[in-house]
């Protein structure tokens, strides 16, 4: 019986996906006709196939092509990394003042409840003498991800350019992945994502993580969709501050968000004596840390967050 | 009780916007706001005030000087900024306050003076004389690996320029990396030469795009010109550990061994059970036979 209705499911699914294929094949041939014939006459109907899998008649003469790749090939296009190219993001934590537009502009585009992180600006201190200061910290998107490692369903993988993604449809929400991570830079969809209505039609992307969908991991993705575009990512471009440098490891250049100045990496790195988080334990993480001195400004120690936290309890 | 946490909130808001709106809340001294701006609006000083402005101040205070940067700060060009004296301009930038960083380490004081020059010269352009057209030639040498620029007037005589600013740039992914000393000055032929610096990385043959600009000048109009040279150390995309097959790899990447032992149990289980099969109908048939 059981194994009856496998049968008939994946007879199913190869039926469908036939479909598809022949679907968007005829669309496909239909598409170019049309293009190929210049300044059609009006009242000529071409049926197409939309990006919500349904046949439309539309008039010959509101046809144009779109230079725009599709997202269902950019799906699996962003599982391969842009060739030549390995990113790097440097933090002077010395200039980070909790700003926090970094944060506001990464949840908004990347439709983050107030409690989900892919970046997070942390009051830090070290130690009871040490001063505090403030640390955004990102996914690490370590060259030996822990996090990659332990995914079942090859969900989460790590990208040639260096990015760690994951794929929102193949999640099956195990959370595996989040107890490997040393760093915590992964949260997970526990409700439904914030402005689930707005994205409900929006093809899924994949260097995006929109749509996010409940009960699946969401990670930051360094902005894998502003870099296809040869963009800096979102939070790097959104610091008022000077924080962020970021760059092509093989190129040696890194560029500062706020002022485009572009210096060289090795020669940042030397000089300020850069630092990665918990190198000891062999993740290689593509994220560099300036230590923070001269500080742009020291955090007291009951500060806004520390005494909105406060507020909130009492 | 909420009603009054509410008022009070909205007390307490309107309170701190006038804090942040009247400028004359920030007290500076008398000595500090009568100090004058040493250096007079011509257009070399200005040039070095909209360099400055474009690195330091243009992120906050936005590209117009309008207070719509990246984040919500006050306009250099609206009356109430304006009135200031050069001094309390120069002390706040010095000092800094709240969000406003304090300067004194990051700029010399001539580039301060300059900036308050640039703002002033903002609300009144007239200050300066209408910039002028010019045109940027580049040629390059391959053997002293090094880039002429020569600037000329725009007319057939190409009348050469001298005194011009260039600023020369290596094209990266992400943005322009500044080559060359802080400031290179055509000579009287109108030109300058700088050297290609040593250790550079260029595509996959080597190939680096150099970018001159005349920019950020009050006498001269923006104008670039880009010339491309196979003189950089040839990319290396590398050849990443974590690009390698490993059993921690996803599915395109597992070890070779792994996939012969997994497939090779599958394909053999799958053999016997395919061969016993097929005997059981040739033992059928056989029977058949044997009874006929």
């Amino acid at each position: 019986m059981g194994e009856k209705e496998k049968d008939k499911s994946r007879r199913k699914f190869l039926l469908d996906f036939g479909a598809l294929g022949m679907g968007s094949l005829v669309a496909s041939s239909l598409l170019t006709e049309s293009c190929s014939k210049i300044g059609p006459g009006p009242g000529k109907k071409v049926t197409l196939l939309n990006s919500k899998n349904e046949l439309v008649e539309v008039d010959s003469l509101y046809i144009s092509t779109l230079n725009k790749n599709l997202s269902p090939n950019h799906n699996s296009e962003g599982r391969k990394g842009l060739p030549g190219k390995k990113f790097v993001l440097v933090v002077d934590l010395g200039k980070c003042k909790n700003a926090r537009k970094c944060m506001d502009k990464c949840a908004s585009v990347h439709q983050l409840r107030p409690d989900q992180h892919h970046l997070n600006v942390l009051l830090m201190q070290d130690s009871e003498h040490t001063a505090p200061y403030y640390m955004p910290k990102h996914c690490q998107h370590c060259d030996n991800p822990p996090c990659v490692k332990v995914c079942p369903v090859d969900a989460t993988f790590k990208r040639s350019d260096g990015i760690v993604l994951i794929d929102n449809e193949r999640c099956i929400g195990c959370r595996f992945c989040i107890a490997a991570c040393p760093y915590t830079a992964r949260s997970f969809n526990w409700y439904e994502p914030k402005d689930a209505e707005k994205y409900k039609d929006v093809p899924y992307n994949i260097e995006l993580n929109v749509p996010q969908k409940k009960g699946t991991v969401t990670k930051c993705t360094f902005s894998a969709d502003c870099l296809r575009e040869g963009k800096l990512p979102y939070c790097v471009s959104a610091c008022p501050n000077e924080v962020y440098y970021f760059g092509n490891v093989y190129e040696d250049a890194v560029t500062n968000g706020t002022t485009g100045e572009t210096v060289s990496l090795s020669g940042l790195l030397a000089k300020n004596s850069a630092y990665r988080l918990m190198e000891d334990l062999g993740t290689a993480p593509s994220v560099y840390y300036l230590p923070p001195k001269d500080r742009a400004l020291i955090p007291e120690k009951d500060n806004e967050n520390n005494s909105d936290d406060i507020k909130r309890k009492s | 009780m909420a009603k009054l946490k509410i008022s009070l909130s909205i007390i307490l808001v309107i309170f701190s916007l006038g804090v942040f709106s009247q400028s004359a809340q920030w007290m500076v001294s008398s000595d500090n706001a009568k100090k004058p701006n040493p250096l007079e609006i011509n257009p070399k000083n200005m040039a070095v005030g909209k360099n400055t402005f474009s690195k330091s101040c243009k992120a906050c205070h936005g590209i117009n000087a309008d207070g719509k940067g990246r984040i919500q700060s006050p306009s250099l060009i609206s009356e109430t900024f304006q009135k200031q004296t050069d001094g309390v301009i120069f002390y706040k930038i010095t000092t800094g306050k709240d969000k406003m960083p304090s300067f004194k380490a990051k700029l010399k004081e001539e580039e301060i003076w300059s900036v308050i020059n640039y703002l002033r010269v903002l609300v009144n352009p007239s200050a300066v004389p209408p910039a002028v057209d010019v045109k940027l030639e580049l040629s390059a040498d391959d053997g002293q690996k090094s880039i002429t620029a020569f600037v000329h007037s725009l007319d057939s005589t190409k009348q050469p320029i001298q005194d011009v600013d260039i600023h020369f740039y290596l094209k990266r992914d992400f943005g322009l990396m500044r080559i060359g000393e802080p400031a290179n000055n055509t000579k009287a032929d109108g030109k300058v030469t700088v050297n290609f610096p040593e250790n550079i990385i260029g595509d996959l043959d080597g190939k680096v795009t150099v970018i001159a600009k005349v920019e950020n000048n009050f006498l001269y109009n923006d104008t670039e010109s880009a010339i491309g040279r196979k003189w950089g150390t040839a990319l290396v995309s590398g050849d990443e550990k974590f690009n390698h097959r490993a059993l921690w790899g996803g599915r395109d990447k597992s070890p070779l061994w792994l996939l012969f032992m997994a497939n090779g149990i599958i394909f053999g289980v799958w053999a016997v059970i395919i061969y016993v099969i097929y005997n059981i109908f040739r033992i059928k048939k056989a029977g058949k036979i044997f009874i006929k």
